[in-house]
């Protein structure tokens, strides 16, 4: 009787060093969120449909993006870096405003969208098109490096008098702690013959 | 019997300590065998072969965030696949990063909108099964939503508008259901400067989840409305831009 307790604790201990027992009962999973799940309630509004810059080889449809709940800009998936998109909270380009578009410099070690929009100067064509049919041809008028931690917000994202574009994307040094760029590349563009 | 019981308990035990001692070597192998996906991912891509063509010229059709774009390179998912055939692991593994990004923070039911000065804004919803229900909130009128945020379909928003909002207001309430769960979140109202004074009374409201405590200042400041001057970007994000994970840009 004494040697079959034994044999018992041996094995319970046994199952438990081999990580198959446990003392306690484990706390009730949670159920499991969905890392990602299909866009079947798109932006149904006016919308750019997609974006062109001949002089980088970049060209790309464009999602509409908001803000996440922390209020940060949301951006295309990291392992979709060829995909650009546009802010829907700002105006649809080619009305008065600046509209804002965004694209990664890269993602999972590959190039993104906007790799070499640091290359563009002013004079350089944006091509963007519409749902509505128009293609509108813009023109970027400067291109700025500015670090992330004093972003310009009301140069990006304040008021303008006329039809512009904002093309936003990474840029600078690489901090491999955060993963992240420290700075944003920014560019400037102005319709054409507005 | 006695005997043969020892016999099969010290079996067993040296069984489990063999399985103890296998475990790291298990782990690192699984290290090792990433290690040849990680490489295999970073082949060069042209920027040609990588160009997207995707576009529709319908507004209702878009890519979704699961295919948005058509590459040369083998997507990541693709990589992984191989990968588990040759070192399965029993917990479920980071899809395809090779870097962490910063953005896998996701919680569901949680929800917050925003007010820029222009008296516009968003309200922002995550709830991954789908369309939130019952939203209300004060001193707001829904202008449009729900739609999903294209880029990651559990973030749900509505454009919202200021409608008879006391002046200073700063913050509101708002509520949901996510499912048969229910949600809360704040309304925060872009102010044009900071408030200045420190002597700050709260009013609140009846606590309801249709008639949401809002919280007023008594600055002078005021609200965010109809008398606002437009603000062509609705709301001005947060912070910078995090568009690069991938360090490979100079």
């Amino acid at each position: 009787m004494t040697v079959r307790r034994a044999g018992a604790a041996v094995v319970a201990l046994a199952l438990v060093l081999a990580g198959c027992g446990t003392a306690a009962e484990p706390p009730p999973a949670a159920a499991p969120v969905p890392s990602s799940v299909p866009v079947t309630v798109p932006f149904k509004g006016l919308r750019p449909t997609s974006v062109k810059i001949p002089k980088i080889g970049a060209e790309s449809s464009l999602l509409a993006v908001a803000v996440k709940p922390d209020g940060s800009i949301s951006v295309p998936s990291v392992h979709t870096p060829m995909q650009a998109a546009w802010y829907k909270l700002s105006p649809v380009p080619g009305d008065v405003g600046p509209a804002i578009v965004l694209g990664h410099v890269d993602g999972d070690k590959k190039p993104g969208i906007f790799f070499k929009l640091k290359d563009l100067a002013p004079g350089d064509e944006v091509d963007v098109d519409r749902s509505d049919g128009k293609k509108l041809k813009f023109v970027v008028d400067r291109v700025t490096q500015v670090p992330k931690d004093t972003f310009p917000r009301d140069a990006v994202y304040g008021n303008s008098d006329r039809p512009e574009l904002r093309l936003i994307t990474c840029g600078g040094a690489f901090d491999h702690a955060e993963h992240s760029y420290k700075d944003n590349i920014v560019v400037y563009a102005k319709l054409a013959d507005a | 019997m006695g005997r043969a019981l020892s016999r099969v308990a010290g079996v067993v035990f040296a069984g489990a300590l063999a399985t103890l001692a296998a475990a790291p070597a298990a782990s690192a192998q699984d290290e090792t065998s990433t290690t040849p996906t990680e490489t295999s991912t970073s082949e060069p891509t042209s920027s040609s072969s990588a160009t997207t063509t995707t576009t529709s010229d319908t507004p209702t059709t878009v890519p979704s965030s699961t295919s948005p774009i058509t590459t040369a390179v083998p997507t990541p998912s693709e990589v992984k696949t191989t990968e588990q055939h040759v070192a399965p692991k029993a917990e479920p593994e980071l899809p395809e990063a090779q870097e962490p990004p910063k953005d896998d923070s996701y919680q569901d039911n949680v929800g917050h909108g925003y007010i820029g000065l222009g008296g516009e804004g968003v309200l922002v919803i995550a709830c991954a099964g789908k369309a939130p229900g019952n939203v209300a909130t004060q001193y707001l009128s829904v202008t449009g939503g729900p739609d999903q945020d294209e880029a990651d379909g559990r973030y749900w928003n509505y454009t919202v508008r200021v409608v008879d909002a006391p002046p200073g207001t700063t913050t509101a309430k708002f509520s949901w259901t996510c499912g048969k769960q229910e949600g809360e979140g704040i309304v925060e109202f872009e102010q044009e400067e900071p408030p200045t004074s420190s002597s700050t009374s709260t009013t609140t409201a009846a606590p309801s989840s249709t008639a949401p405590i809002t919280t007023a200042t008594s600055a002078a400041g005021r609200a965010p409305g109809n008398a606002a001057p437009k603000a062509q970007v609705k709301v001005a994000p947060r912070g910078g831009v995090e568009t690069g994970f991938g360090g490979t840009a100079g």
